[in-house]
């Protein structure tokens, strides 16, 4: 399209008079048609100047009218009609804001806290064990000195340093064993596997963000894709049962096979039968 | 108790004894550790997700045409059975003329996790008893478990009796709650939910950290002294690594396998009060009914021998015979002494039924 001076000027006066309208309804709150406002309008004195003036203002309000509540609170002056428009957040309301429980950003801190503390009976439990063998490295230490220096009952001779050290091996294990199959034993075991699997489930948990990120996908997922593939497996599994229950079905597939092993015989026919003889 | 009666020439001699063996390793270990596992030739005829089908070829005149399937523990690989040539317990079988099938569960992964001891059991394990029996025209076929592996074989012929001939249980677990149990002791106390809900599968170090722990002493300390004694000699060397190499191939158990066995069968001992169910089906073992070999080895500290035992309390059979092995939970199938007896033992009760 050409450009037109005249179209041009159509153009601004539109888009001034469209402005103007919506800053009386603004201020007005008055849902008059436009084409009402328009007809009395000098669109030559209006357009783009006023258009800026009215979003000047407006900025101004945005801006200034909520700094103005936060900073100094209830000034004199600052409660003019211009700001109440633009009054929407007290500091109360922020304040709400600026509790994130509210919009749930504190549970990955509190799954944080828990994997702490989760962490922390896993150290004690794995302190605990350890205890446990160092108790029985204390009693068999204990056990192998009194037994190699009691020369009440000599029963053997130990002639060679392997003999001691099998001696000594002979007597750590056997005071392990008895250690091992000890009720305390068994349930200071069970609390470092425990609570070394609470750990890294939490510490997957908290993890998810990251794989996910990179599309690595979760723990969960084979998990769900194995139980669907099983799931599959196992209705296969059964309707084949199913099936093969079937006698007709049955008859049907064994005249098949039949039917397969006599083609396969006539082929055999032809293929001989169609090769030249000095082949055969 | 015993007297001391070191010298100092004695400390010497042994010294010196230690650091000649030292120095023979310069020559020996180059040579003997590049270790493989197997001695004898197979062929896989059947395959059903990650679980494989072997067939062993074999190495005698067929005396007995029902094959024998054997069904290992989900834990370690079944490598030890034909660890080397003279520590076969599959081809100490071959050479007696016996049709020897074996399943390889595989390495587990994520996608596992899921699977359940209906898929072991009623998927997998019923899936390559009806290949065996389609492609050698034998309506029942002999079973022959190890450890956990047993303890399957007898839930798989508990639900499906007929399909089998005759069962070998070896170094099984049916009583879980037995003294002396330690495994069975340190289970007590965890939270298996928790355990697998965190790991998805258990993995084979965890697995093999808690079996080392069974025997630290020796399992972790004196069995690596004593290999100082065999450094001069390459078959020892090349033995002792075939071993290391298959107890540290440890695949991962799938999570939903384990936690039904841990649960059920080792804290709960559910198995011989008659309430373990797979699938929807219960595991009855008055229906074990067929003639029953129960071999068990009477210095087993992972299966001690009253958990092996209490199987003749139960079974339904009239046919029930239990064998001695005077060693090892493994010493049962990578012994020369073992394989006087065991593989014999199993040819001659067969042969009888």
């Amino acid at each position: 399209m050409p450009d037109d001076p005249n179209t041009d000027m159509d153009l601004e006066q539109q888009f001034g008079q469209l402005c103007l309208t919506l800053v009386r309804r603004g201020r007005s709150g008055s849902s008059d048609g436009i084409e009402e406002h328009s007809s009395n309008i000098n669109w030559d004195q209006l357009g783009p100047a006023i258009f800026s003036q009215g979003l000047n203002q407006s900025l101004g309000h945005l801006i200034g009218a909520p700094l103005h509540k936060w900073l100094f609170g209830s000034v004199a002056g600052n409660n003019s009609s211009d700001n109440n428009e633009w009054c929407l957040t007290s500091p109360s309301e922020f304040k709400v804001i600026e509790d994130p429980s509210s919009l749930g950003l504190s549970l990955e801190e509190s799954r944080r806290c828990e994997f702490a503390e989760v962490l922390q009976d896993q150290v004690n439990a794995a302190n605990e064990l350890s205890q446990q063998l160092t108790d029985v490295l204390e009693r068999a230490s204990a056990r192998f000195q009194q037994s190699i220096s009691d020369d009440k009952n000599d029963d053997y001779e130990i002639t060679s340093l392997r003999e001691l050290y099998d001696f000594w091996i002979s007597i750590a294990e056997q005071t392990y064993a008895e250690k091992v199959m000890t009720v305390e034993y068994s349930q200071i075991f069970g609390r470092f596997i425990n609570t070394s699997a609470r750990m890294r489930k939490i510490a997957q948990e908290l993890g998810v963000a990251g794989p996910q990120f990179a599309s690595l996908g979760k723990r969960p997922e084979p998990a769900s894709v194995s139980e669907r593939q099983v799931d599959l497996q196992g209705k296969a599994h059964a309707l084949t049962g199913t099936l093969l229950g079937d006698d007709d079905l049955t008859l049907l597939i064994t005249r098949i096979k039949d039917f397969a092993r006599k083609i396969d015989e006539l082929r055999e026919v032809v293929q001989t039968t169609s090769t030249p003889p000095n082949q055969l | 108790m015993p007297r001391i009666c070191l010298t100092p020439e004695k400390v010497s001699t042994e010294l010196s004894a230690v650091a000649g063996k030292l120095a023979a390793a310069n020559v020996t270990w180059p040579v003997a550790q590049n270790v493989e596992l197997g001695s004898c030739a197979r062929q896989e005829v059947f395959r059903i997700d990650k679980v494989v089908l072997y067939r062993y070829r074999p190495r005698a005149a067929l005396c007995n045409p029902v094959p024998v399937l054997i069904i290992y523990a989900l834990v370690n690989r079944p490598d030890m059975i034909d660890l080397q040539q003279d520590r076969s317990l599959i081809r100490s079988l071959l050479d007696r003329g016996l049709d020897i099938y074996l399943i390889d569960w595989g390495y587990p992964d994520d996608a596992d996790c899921g699977l359940t001891l209906e898929d072991y059991i009623c998927r997998y394990v019923n899936a390559t008893v009806d290949f065996i029996c389609d492609v050698t025209k034998q309506p029942r076929i002999n079973l022959l478990g190890i450890c956990q592996g047993g303890t399957f074989s007898v839930c798989y012929s508990a639900l499906k009796p007929e399909k089998i001939r005759n069962l070998i249980t070896t170094v099984t677990p049916i009583d879980f709650h037995a003294t002396k149990d330690m495994l069975s002791h340190l289970f007590r106390h965890i939270d298996v939910d928790l355990l697998v809900d965190s790991s998805g599968n258990i993995s084979g170090e965890m697995l093999n950290i808690i079996f080392l722990s069974l025997k630290p002493f020796r399992l972790a300390q004196q069995k690596y002294v004593h290999m100082v004694d065999r450094l001069d000699d390459v078959e020892a060397i090349q033995t002792f690594l075939r071993m290391e190499k298959w107890i540290f191939d440890s695949p991962a158990l799938a999570g939903e396998a384990f936690r039904e066995f841990a649960r059920n069968f080792y804290q709960n001992n559910d198995l011989i009060k008659g309430k373990v169910s797979i699938g929807n089906r219960r595991v009855d073992l008055r229906a074990l009914r067929m003639p029953v070999l129960n071999i068990y080895a009477s210095n087993d500290h992972l299966v001690p021998p009253p958990a092996s035992l209490a199987l003749g309390k139960y079974v339904g059979s009239d046919d029930y015979e239990v064998l001695e092995f005077p060693g090892g939970h493994i010493g049962l199938y990578v012994s020369l002494a073992a394989h006087e007896l065991v593989p014999g033992a199993i040819r001659e009760w067969l042969s009888l039924r």
